[in-house]
C-alpha cells in the first residue's frame, strides 16, 4: 500500500525523508499553484512564490496536527499569507484607464456588463487579468479581503481567522474595498462610453 | 450605468471558473531547490541582516549621546572623551 500524505509528513518531520517531502510537494502543488495563479498576475513570479510557500510549509510542518485544521486549508492559508506579504511590497497602486486595458480585457469587461451574456462568454484568462488590474489599485489588506471573499469564496469568519482580525472589521473593510472597486469599474465604464 | 457590484461578481465568477491544468505538475527542479534550501537552513531576511548590521552602529551612537549628555562630558576635554569612546567601540566591534 502506498504511503498516505500523513505518513509522508511524519517521515519528513521525524527523519527528514526527502523522498517523502517530494511526495508531499507533489500532492500539495495543485492547490498551492491554483491559488497563486488566481491571485498573482505575473507569470514569471509564480515559481518563486511556490518555492516560498513550500519553504514555509516545511518549516511549519512540525507544528501541524492531523486532528487540527485539514492540511489543505492550512496550506491554503500559508499560500494566501505569502501572496499578502508580496502585495505589501508592491509600492505602486496604479489607476488603470480604459485605454490601458488589452483588447481581451476590454472584451471581458463588456461581456461581464451584459447580463444576457452567459458567464462562459467571458474569457477566463482575460477576466482574471482584468480582475488583477482592478485589485492592483487596492491596499494589500483590502486586496486580501476581496480576494478571499470573491476569488476563494471564503466566509467573513474564515477571512477573520486567516487575517487575525474580527469579523466586524472584515465586514467594514470589505464594504470599503468594494466601494473602491465599484468606483474603478464605473470610471472604466464611463471611459468606455466616451471612447465608443 | 450598470450595477458595479453585479459586474464585479460576474468578473469574479469568470475568474474562478477555470482551473489551470499546468498547475497540476510540480515545475522541474522546484522540489530540489526547496529541499536544498531546507538543508542549508533559511538565510536571514534582508531585514534581519540589516538589523544585525545596525546594532554596533546604534551602540556607538548611544554611547556618544550619553557622553555628550553627561555633565563631565561638557568639559574642554569633550573631544578627547568622545574620541576615546569611538576608539574603544571600534576595538569591540572589529573583533
Amino acid at each position: 500500500m502506498p504511503p498516505t500524505i500523513s505518513d509522508d509528513i511524519h517521515a519528513w518531520v521525524a527523519n527528514r525523508d526527502e523522498a517523502a517531502a517530494r511526495r508531499v510537494m507533489e500532492a500539495l502543488h495543485p492547490r498551492v499553484a491554483g491559488i497563486i495563479r488566481r491571485h498573482w498576475a505575473r507569470v514569471e513570479e509564480w515559481e518563486d512564490l511556490e518555492q516560498e510557500v513550500f519553504m514555509r510549509v516545511f518549516e511549519a510542518l512540525p507544528k501541524w496536527r492531523p486532528d487540527g485544521a485539514p492540511l489543505e486549508h492550512w496550506v491554503s492559508r500559508i499560500t494566501m499569507n505569502v501572496c499578502h506579504q508580496r502585495w505589501r511590497t508592491m509600492s505602486r497602486r496604479p489607476e488603470w484607464r480604459w485605454s490601458d486595458l488589452s483588447e481581451g480585457e476590454q472584451q471581458a469587461f463588456l461581456n461581464a456588463q451584459r447580463d444576457d451574456e452567459p458567464l462562459e462568454s467571458i474569457e477566463t484568462r482575460e477576466a482574471r487579468s482584468l480582475m488583477h488590474k482592478l485589485l492592483d489599485t487596492l491596499s494589500a489588506d483590502d486586496r486580501m479581503i476581496l480576494s478571499l471573499l470573491h476569488l476563494e469564496e471564503k466566509s467573513l469568519e474564515e477571512i477573520a481567522q486567516v487575517m487575525g482580525i474580527s469579523r466586524i472589521v472584515v465586514k467594514v473593510r470589505a464594504f470599503r474595498a468594494r466601494k473602491k472597486m465599484h468606483a474603478a469599474l464605473q470610471r472604466l465604464e464611463g471611459e468606455e462610453k466616451s471612447s465608443s | 450605468m450598470n450595477d458595479p457590484d453585479k459586474l464585479l461578481q460576474r468578473l469574479a465568477a469568470a475568474t474562478r471558473r477555470e482551473g489551470d491544468p499546468a498547475a497540476d505538475e510540480l515545475p522541474l527542479g522546484l522540489a530540489t531547490r526547496v529541499l536544498a534550501k531546507l538543508r542549508a537552513g533559511r538565510a536571514p531576511t534582508l531585514w534581519e541582516t540589516f538589523a544585525l548590521g545596525a546594532l554596533p552602529v546604534a551602540a556607538v551612537i548611544t554611547i556618544v549621546c550619553v557622553m555628550l549628555g553627561s555633565p563631565e562630558a561638557r568639559s574642554p576635554d569633550d573631544a578627547d572623551a568622545i574620541a576615546q569612546v569611538m576608539l574603544e567601540t571600534q576595538l569591540i566591534t572589529s573583533r
